[in-house]
């Protein structure tokens, strides 16, 4: 079996942002060991706000309780980048990458989820763009695609994407995006004008993923996913 | 390209031994991958750390790397340096742009860590 040309692929529906991140850590071990090839979670999360490394509390615009009478969830994570929303409607992919060899610089790990989305849009007749010292992807009507990434021992990324199609525009009021004071947030329904349903945008995403990463998609379901991750932690301890 | 007085890990940080103090960084491959860091978080003076353990995280460009430590022991110094200017890392990997000092609790880790053509050659440079 090459592992090299594999990779699983998981729609994981609308979760808890720390029950994909839980996974998501036992992933990145397994990865590590590889146990596992590649592999790509497709989800969207209950509305929350996350913080990268850097702590920039400064672009939470609102109070903890405010957020709390909101029903929105706070998280401090492990990846790059600055504060970022995330919510129904919004498409979040973790890819869990071994960067090794395909992709020796950061930038090249970067470029290739950048590209994902771009041809995406591109499907729906859209132009979307990079900025110089800015990852993440921006159409003329504004950002509509995030990136926030980290990476264990060098070797394996994840934490991922997150993709405008649906979410609920306002919640990005309560922050400053990616650090950026007024930036403007668009996403794939208000520029088309229509609403698109984020099934249709996860079969496009993982079409361009295989194409992108060379790679032959494997889907798994979560209990599967989940099974695979007991198996190989029976005691639950995963961490080194 | 590689200081042969250096001893690394394939996580790309090296260790350069004084006694029994040994001073940790990234090497000029590892800064490579990153390209140009824009933050540095260090850990505390007199934490204990475990082989593997994170010793400090690094971000570039909406990456953030965890820096696993190639030896156990505690932390005598971090470089604040890298607090104003995160790039040095990139400019002089292997001498100012250093993270942490650390005196050393288990020498014979150092057995393990690899001399500078080994790592040369794990890089393919």
């Amino acid at each position: 079996m090459d592992e090299e040309n594999r990779c699983l692929v998981s729609d994981l529906g609308r979760v808890r942002y720390e029950e994909a991140w839980e996974l998501q850590k036992q992933l990145v071990e397994l990865r590590l060991r590889n146990i596992i090839p590649d592999t790509l979670l497709l989800l969207e999360h209950f509305p929350v706000i996350t913080c990268g490394r850097q702590k920039n509390w400064k672009n939470i615009l609102v109070s903890q309780e405010d957020l709390q009478k909101e029903g929105i969830q706070f998280f401090l994570t492990e990846r790059g980048g600055d504060v970022t929303y995330h919510g129904p409607g919004q498409l979040v992919g973790y890819p869990i990458v071994r960067l090794a060899n395909r992709y020796p610089k950061l930038r090249d790990y970067l470029n290739v989820l950048e590209q994902l989305i771009i041809e995406v849009l591109a499907d729906y007749q859209l132009k979307g763009e990079r900025r110089t010292g800015h990852p993440g992807i921006w159409t003329k009507q504004g950002k509509i695609a995030f990136l926030g990434i980290a990476v264990r021992d060098f070797k394996v990324a994840y934490h991922g994407f997150a993709f405008n199609i649906n979410p609920r525009m306002k919640d990005f009021k309560l922050i400053n995006p990616c650090g950026m004071r007024d930036l403007k947030v668009t996403s794939l329904s208000q520029i088309v004008k229509k609403k698109i349903e984020i099934e249709k945008v996860k079969v496009k995403i993982k079409h361009y993923f295989s194409q992108l990463f060379g790679a032959k998609i494997q889907g798994i379901d979560l209990p599967a996913l989940r099974h695979l991750v007991d198996r190989s932690f029976p005691n639950g301890h995963y961490e080194n | 390209m590689y200081p042969s007085e250096l001893k690394y890990v394939d996580s790309h940080q090296w260790v350069k031994l004084d006694g029994d103090i040994g001073t940790i960084g990234i090497t000029h491959y590892g800064q490579k991958q990153l390209g140009e860091i824009i933050f540095v978080e260090l850990p505390p003076v007199g934490k204990a750390i475990q082989q593997k353990d994170l010793l400090a995280v690094v971000e570039s460009s909406k990456a953030a790397y965890d820096v696993p430590s190639p030896l156990s022991g505690e932390i005598t110094q971090a470089n604040s340096q890298l607090e104003e200017d995160p790039s040095l890392i990139n400019r002089d990997p292997h001498g100012e742009g250093w993270i942490v000092k650390i005196r050393v609790s288990s020498p014979e880790e150092l057995q393990g860590l690899l001399n500078a053509q080994d790592y040369q050659k794990l890089t393919g440079e």
